[in-house]
C-alpha cells in the first residue's frame, strides 16, 4: 500500500498543487491543502477502488479549498478594514507588478499571467478550465467531480475559455493603451 | 444541462446547442476557419502546454513521513497487543504455582470443617441409599436365576469326564 501511495503522491502531488493554487490563490495555503488531502488518502486508500483515485484527490482538493475560501468570506468583514494592504499581501507571485501583458514576455511570465487570469474566474469556469484545459482530465471525471452532466462540462468550459481570452484581450488592450499614452 | 429540457427557453437551447458544438470543434488538430473559434482553441492549446508545478520536496516528505509514521505505529500497536495478551494468559495459567512448594499450611476454618463434614455425610448417605438400591434391584435378579448344573456352559462335557471315575467307584461295590 506504501508503494501505491508513493506513486499517487508523485503522479498526482503537482496537479493538485496546481489546482489549489488556482483556486485559492495562496501558496502556503494551497501546499496545506494538498498535504491535508494526501493524508486523507492514506487513510481513505484501502477503500478507493483503483483508478479511481484521480478523482477521489481532486474532489477532495476542490473541497478543501472551497471550505477555505468560504471561511475567508466569512472574515472577508474583518479583512475589508484592512483590504488596500491585503491587496498585495493576499496574492502571490501571480499578481507581481511585472506581470503585465508584454509582446516579448517569457513562457514563464505568460504561464503566471495565464494563471492569474485563471484564478479571477469565478466557479465553476475556474476549476474546469484547470481541470479540463490544463490537466486535461476526462470529461466523465469532471463531470462528476463537479455533479455536472458532460455536455455541461463541455459548455461551461467553452463559455469561461472564451470568458477568459477576453479577459486577456482586454489586458492587453489596456497595456497597448496605456503604451500608447506613455 | 440537457437540450431537451422543457424548462429552457429557446434562445437557451439555441446557445447550448452552438456553444457545445464549437467545443466539439476546438477538439481537432488543427484551428478552425472562424477567427473567434480559432482564438479559443489557441488558448485551449496554450492552456494544455502548461505544465504542473513539481510538489515541493519538503511537502513530499511530510506526507511520506506521516505515512510511514502510520506503518511503525500499527506495528508497535500489534506489538503491544501481543505482549499484553501474553502477560494476561501467563497471569491466568501461572505455571510456576504447580511447581513450587506452599510454604505454609493452609488454615481451614471451623465454617470450612463443617462444610466438608456436611459434604461427606452427604455423599455417605447417598452412597449407602444407592448400595441398597443395588442390592435390591440385584436380590430380585439372582433369584430369578437358573442355577441347574445343566444350564452351565460345556456341563455335558464335565459330566463327560466326572463320569468313568464314577462308574469305576460305583462299579466294585455292585
Amino acid at each position: 500500500m506504501k508503494r501505491r501511495f508513493e506513486d499517487l503522491v508523485d503522479t498526482h502531488g503537482g496537479r493538485l498543487l496546481q489546482l489549489a493554487r488556482a483556486l485559492l490563490r495562496r501558496n502556503d495555503e494551497a501546499e496545506d491543502v494538498v498535504q491535508e488531502t494526501l493524508i486523507k488518502l492514506w487513510h481513505a486508500l484501502p477503500e478507493i477502488e483503483p483508478r479511481r483515485e484521480l478523482g477521489w484527490l481532486l474532489a477532495c482538493t476542490r473541497n478543501a479549498c472551497l471550505d477555505l475560501l468560504r471561511r475567508r468570506q466569512r472574515g472577508r468583514a474583518v479583512l475589508h478594514l484592512v483590504a488596500g494592504a491585503i491587496a498585495g499581501a493576499d496574492t502571490d507571485t501571480q499578481h507581481e507588478p511585472d506581470e503585465q501583458p508584454d509582446a516579448h514576455i517569457t513562457a514563464e511570465q505568460r504561464a503566471r499571467q495565464l494563471h492569474a487570469a485563471i484564478a479571477e474566474m469565478p466557479e465553476p469556469g475556474r476549476s474546469l478550465l484547470v481541470l479540463r484545459d490544463i490537466q486535461e482530465v476526462d470529461v466523465a471525471t469532471v463531470a462528476e467531480l463537479l455533479s455536472l452532466t458532460e455536455n455541461q462540462v463541455k459548455v461551461y468550459t467553452f463559455r469561461a475559455r472564451r470568458a477568459l481570452r477576453r479577459r486577456l484581450e482586454e489586458e492587453s488592450d489596456e497595456f497597448a493603451r496605456s503604451e500608447h499614452v506613455a | 444541462m440537457n437540450s431537451h429540457d422543457p424548462n429552457m427557453s429557446p434562445e437557451e437551447r439555441r446557445s447550448l446547442e452552438r456553444d457545445l458544438a464549437a467545443e466539439q470543434r476546438l477538439d481537432g488538430q488543427q484551428a478552425p476557419d472562424d477567427p473567434a473559434l480559432a482564438a479559443d482553441w489557441r488558448l485551449k492549446h496554450e492552456l494544455a502546454a502548461l505544465q504542473p508545478p513539481a510538489l515541493p520536496a519538503a511537502l513530499r516528505r511530510r506526507v511520506l513521513a506521516h505515512a510511514s509514521r502510520r506503518v511503525q505505529t500499527r506495528w508497535l500497536l500489534a506489538a503491544a497487543a501481543m505482549v499484553a495478551a501474553a502477560v494476561i494468559i501467563t497471569s491466568l495459567v501461572q505455571p510456576w504455582h504447580s511447581s513450587q512448594p506452599v510454604d505454609r499450611p493452609e488454615m481451614v476454618s471451623a465454617e470450612q470443617l463443617g462444610e466438608l463434614g456436611l459434604a461427606l455425610n452427604t455423599i455417605g448417605d447417598g452412597t449407602r441409599f444407592g448400595l441398597r438400591l443395588a442390592g435390591q434391584e440385584l436380590a430380585a435378579g439372582v433369584s430369578r436365576l437358573d442355577l441347574s448344573p445343566e444350564s452351565l456352559p460345556y456341563f455335558d462335557r464335565v459330566q463327560r469326564i466326572l463320569a468313568p471315575a464314577a462308574d469305576q467307584a460305583n462299579g466294585p461295590s455292585t
